[in-house]
């Protein structure tokens, strides 16, 4: 089961303030977003409705408060979202998926200072 | 139906099973080993962070596969059927060379003390603690052959807390890195003993394979350049080198074939799920102490004591954040142990060693390491990955297990593999004194991260019981003399019966505070070497 487009863009953004990009890429990068994806797609199908009603709920959220979509709006308004919605279950979910792929991940890896001699 | 004849069935081609093949194929017994799992290559086993036997987040990378779930009970007698990479699983591996493919490798003789744990320290209420019908002195002598045939680095001089080996390690130590010379520093300051961790890791070529080449990625993978030594480069290679052993793979036991008091042979299913049916004089069971308790009761062998006081290892970790760069980049990673609390805590039953830890992979560090005040998302949480991750000291160690009858291996009336067998089912929980124990060992990790420096402490004491199993599982047909409280005899033979034996973790009366795999492996070589001898 796959997330529509609109949702998996938003998924990008969510996961690139859970671990935001600075000297390294942030959680939203694309070795992450496989991971997710396939995570989601494989192992949490039975969850994805869960997701897509808090994303949904995001999006309309932001669309009120702020007259765009979760996607357009800025940084600091995504954050403002994001902590309180913080406890949602759907955000625990994608935020644990956030972090394993992301220091599983060749950036998170150079983030930690973790070196592969050998 | 296939009829074969072999002199010995070895049921698991892991630690104790390795050990058994060899003995018995160099003394010219025609043996089939039998093996669920493969054969692996590196490639096979891989690199993955999420799919390995120490991080098995979406899978593992040694087996068992998604053939073989298992239900696991909770407290409430509700069941829950698991996959082999799960919580409540209590998965150790399924491939030649079993855990000893991907383990770490510390290579720890057991305390004496830790063989006589209830006459020690009485028997606590509700507990089954019993000590060994057996002690250390009995299996110095295997225990140093293991080291030898296996291949174990160390310093023999300094592991004061035992009588002086007859011969020191093959190989000297692997070299200390900065995270063990501040926790040395530390104890030097307490006044605690320290020495080298025993692996079984070539620090100096070995038996024509080079030396460690102090990688990254150990406990959890295959060695890169076949310098760690378990039994799928040891004792295996030897046992097919004297053309008297058969290897099959991919195949699972589902019963041991009795007849008045013997084992006439044993069945099992290949991958195409045909059955085979193999004759044998003696079947040696070493499928790991949930598998091989689940053998035994399929199998309708042994007493009401098979598949109690399963154990494992109760943990305990602490972690300390340094003012200054620890990372040096040189694995395994643990480097520095001490037995200064083995024994003799006030108050409580036991005790454990404690030591650093393998190089953990950043995953692992924020899975397991972050505590509860480090943010969960945003800037900050990756800054305090950025901040801490080689900054932090780890203090890790197991505790002696107090044995519990009701921590248990049975079978489920429901739910089966793959191959139509029923699965094991697990249920119940260690022994509430293996909990203060953690406690107080914990209180010392803590103190030993202040001393060598750390300027912010965390990581919480184990606070509840729980079923502990896992990579170290033991005890599900313990060893004794008195066939009412015991599965098998000192020898290793099943009570009641001519001819089968365990040789793997589950005849541990207790499991010592020490990774247990090389007393698997000389308590193995003891019974091999009985049975050849009376054969």
């Amino acid at each position: 089961m796959e997330l529509l487009d609109s949702h998996a863009a938003m998924v990008q953004a969510i996961a690139d303030r859970i671990l935001p990009a600075d000297e390294t890429a942030g959680g939203g990068s694309a070795e992450c977003m496989i991971h997710i994806a396939d995570v989601l797609g494989n192992e949490q199908t039975q969850n994805i409705d869960l997701l897509r009603m808090y994303l949904d709920k995001l999006n309309v959220t932001a669309k009120i408060r702020h007259r765009h979509r979760f996607i357009d709006i800025t940084i600091e308004q995504q954050d403002a979202l994001l902590t309180e919605t913080e406890n949602h279950p759907a955000f625990a979910l994608l935020a644990e998926l956030v972090h394993e792929s992301y220091w599983a991940s060749e950036a998170g890896q150079t983030t930690a200072g973790f070196e592969v001699r050998g | 139906m296939n009829t074969q004849k072999f002199d010995a069935v070895v049921i698991g081609a892991g630690a104790g099973g390795g050990v058994a093949a060899a003995l018995l194929a160099e003394a010219g017994h025609k043996v089939l080993v039998i093996e669920r799992g493969r054969a692996q290559t590196f490639a096979d086993t891989g690199r993955h962070h999420l799919k390995n036997q120490r991080v098995s987040a979406h899978g593992h990378n040694a087996g068992p596969d998604e053939r073989h779930p298992r239900v696991v009970a909770d407290a409430d007698g509700k069941t829950h059927t698991v996959l082999p990479w799960q919580g409540g699983y209590q998965a150790n591996a399924a491939t030649v060379g079993g855990g000893t493919r991907v383990y770490g490798g510390q290579a720890w003789r057991f305390h004496p003390l830790d063989f006589r744990m209830a006459s020690t320290y009485g028997v606590p209420q509700n507990s089954s603690l019993a000590d060994w019908p057996i002690n250390y002195d009995d299996l110095a002598p295997f225990y140093e052959r293991v080291e030898h045939e296996l291949g174990v680095a160390g310093d023999s001089s300094q592991m004061t807390h035992l009588p002086q080996y007859a011969r020191d390690y093959p190989m000297p130590p692997l070299p200390v890195t900065r995270k063990g010379n501040a926790l040395r520093n530390g104890a030097r300051a307490l006044g605690w003993h320290t020495f080298p961790v025993p692996l079984a890791v070539n620090s100096i070529p070995f038996q024509n394979r080079p030396a460690c080449i102090h990688c990254q990625h150990c406990v959890g993978f295959a060695c890169p350049v076949d310098a760690k030594n378990g039994t799928q480069n040891t004792f295996l290679i030897r046992a097919q080198a004297t053309g008297n052993c058969e290897l099959r793979t991919e195949c699972m036991v589902s019963r041991i074939e009795t007849s008045g008091g013997r084992a006439t042979g044993v069945t099992y299913f290949t991958a195409e799920r045909r059955r085979v049916l193999v004759e044998a004089d003696i079947v040696i069971i070493a499928a790991g102490a949930v598998e091989t308790a689940r053998l035994l009761l399929l199998s309708n062998i042994g007493n009401d004591q098979v598949g109690r006081n399963l154990q494992g290892h109760v943990y305990v970790a602490a972690f300390g954040r340094m003012n200054e760069d620890m990372w040096d980049s040189i694995g395994p990673g643990v480097t520095t142990a001490t037995t200064r609390w083995s024994h003799g805590n006030d108050s409580v039953i036991g005790g454990g060693m404690l030591a650093d830890d393998f190089i953990t992979l950043p995953v692992a560090f924020w899975r397991t390491a972050r505590h509860s005040d480090v943010p969960r998302w945003g800037a900050d949480a990756k800054n305090w990955m950025r901040t801490n991750y080689r900054r932090t000291l780890e203090v890790k160690g197991p505790i002696q297990d107090i044995s519990s009858p009701d921590a248990r291996v049975m079978l489920d009336a429901n739910v089966r593999d793959a191959f139509g067998i029923p699965v094991a089912r697990l249920s119940g929980a260690t022994h509430p004194e293996s909990i203060r124990t953690a406690q107080a060992l914990h209180a010392r990790a803590v103190e030993w991260l202040k001393a060598a420096g750390a300027v912010e402490v965390w990581g919480e004491a184990p606070k509840h019981p729980f079923l502990s199993g896992g990579q170290h599982q033991a005890g599900t047909a313990r060893m004794g003399d008195n066939p009412d409280t015991s599965v098998v005899d000192r020898n290793g033979r099943v009570h009641g019966m001519q001819n089968i034996y365990v040789a793997d973790t589950s005849v541990h009366v207790t499991n010592g505070g020490f990774n247990p795999f090389l007393t698997a492996m000389a308590t193995a070589y003891r019974t091999v070497q009985g049975i050849i001898e009376t054969a």
